[in-house]
């Protein structure tokens, strides 16, 4: 049980939020690569962390993900023409490169210098294992991709499932750490004592105690730091706590 | 990470992605290696994984149109009550993901957990709010980093279920299991499925 004041702060994720703020440091995934096929395709209309953006992919290949609203009067950048290495507005022509910069602004005199104090907001995309991930964090130099091993795998070794789901976040990940669903929502036939209604034995193990022991090591949470953890002196090893699968 | 499925053999990973504070879009990522015995790959979709009750919708330009189940709240999920009154399956509602779905979206768009009560198989989910929570607050309070942001090797694991000795103590003896990047030929993927 949460206090009202809790709840609001670990499902509010927009800009500004404090959970939003902390998912912010990390790199997210925003998109499936493949919804992007081909260089100048069709931008996508991509909402994440509360924010309206607009996918695209450049004529050079390279994944970009940028305000909805153009900079200078705020029309969909949506409707814009995915063309020569930018997003160009259809309302007045301004362009701007996946980072961000505006790069033309046709309708200014030849000599304005306007375009360059325009800036969108873009986030730094890297696209690894089908994914298009994105930061929208504060730090200037992004941190490195977690090192995940089904997304370093090639990409024609890749299996991606991605599904909207219509809740908020939270709900969606407690479902899925929370073991003692397994035994009933996901149970087919709906007896654990039918006789062997699962064959493989670790499945069935999984799914068949309805009543789990648990074990549950006590360990210092990998808290947070000012800086990159400290390696053992000898062996480079990573403090222990820091494994993200210590309960 | 998941339970299921042969420890030192799964290559998964699932990601929760809010796209704002009342929709998410559900990430899974595996290798073909570790799913190709136990999933099918659909040849039209190279790299995208559909099961059976886990039919998309097409993809629309809309804020809020990619992929979206063809099983929603607005037709119960397909939810077979004969099915479910014969006891073929626990709920009636076709395909794992799709139960998922049904029950979480079920608990309201922004679950109230002002009013829940959580008992002894819920301990995983208050460790989480807590260590969330906790490095919300740092971060806010006290400018720290998160955990992980500057250490992208944390994220080298694997899950799965393993049978181990009753007395081990079950950290050491998955220890190998649980290394990513490590091949481990003499296990059976048969003991998944």
């Amino acid at each position: 049980m949460l206090s009202k004041e809790d709840n609001e702060l670990v499902t509010r994720v927009g800009p500004g939020t404090t959970m939003g703020n902390l998912m912010r440091e990390y790199w997210v995934p925003a998109m499936l690569a493949s919804e992007l096929p081909a260089a100048d395709c069709d931008p996508v209309r991509v909402m994440l962390l509360g924010e309206k953006l607009i996918g695209f992919r450049d004529s050079n290949g390279k994944p970009g993900l940028i305000q909805n609203h153009c900079p200078h009067r705020g029309a969909s950048l949506f409707f814009g023409r995915n063309e020569e290495a930018g997003l160009r507005c259809v309302y007045h022509g301004w362009k701007f490169a996946s980072d961000g910069t505006c790069v033309d602004m046709p309708n200014e005199p030849a000599e304005s210098d306007f375009k360059h104090k325009v800036r969108a907001v873009a986030y730094p995309c890297q696209e690894r294992g089908g994914i298009v991930w994105t930061y929208m964090g504060s730090r200037q130099n992004p941190p490195a991709l977690p090192d995940l091993e089904p997304n370093m795998q090639p990409d024609d070794k890749v299996v991606l499932a991605a599904m909207q789901r219509e809740c908020n976040w939270l709900q969606g990940l407690e479902g899925d750490i929370d073991t003692s669903h397994l035994g009933f929502l996901h149970l087919a036939p709906s007896s654990p004592t039918t006789p062997d209604p699962i064959r493989s034995p670790i499945t069935r193990s999984t799914i068949a105690p309805r009543a789990t022991r648990w074990s549950t090591p006590t360990t210092a949470p990998c808290t947070a730091r000012t800086g990159p953890a400290q390696r053992d002196s000898t062996t480079g090893a990573l403090p222990s706590s820091c494994s993200p699968s210590t309960p | 990470m998941i339970p299921t499925g042969v420890s030192g053999l799964q290559v998964l990973t699932r990601a929760w992605v809010p796209m704002d504070d009342e929709h998410m879009m559900f990430y899974s990522m595996g290798s073909q290696a570790s799913q190709a015995q136990s999933s099918n790959v659909n040849a039209n979709r190279r790299m995208v994984r559909q099961r059976p009750g886990e039919t998309l919708q097409p993809n629309t330009t809309d804020w809020y149109g990619r992929f979206r189940l063809e099983a929603t709240v607005r037709n119960d999920y397909l939810i077979d009550r004969d099915k479910q009154r014969r006891k073929e399956d626990y709920t009636g509602i076709p395909g794992i993901h799709t139960q998922d779905q049904a029950i979480t979206e079920s608990m309201g768009t922004i679950y109230n957990r002002t009013q829940e009560r959580l008992g002894t198989s819920d301990v995983m989910v208050i460790r989480v709010r807590r260590r969330l929570m906790e490095a919300a607050r740092a971060l806010a309070e006290r400018g720290l980093t998160p955990p992980g942001v500057d250490n992208p090797e944390v994220y080298r694991q694997r899950s799965g279920g393993a049978f181990i000795p009753k007395d081990a103590n079950w950290l050491e003896a998955t220890a190998e299991l649980r290394k990513a990047f490590v091949e481990h030929p003499e296990l059976d993927p048969a003991l998944a499925g």
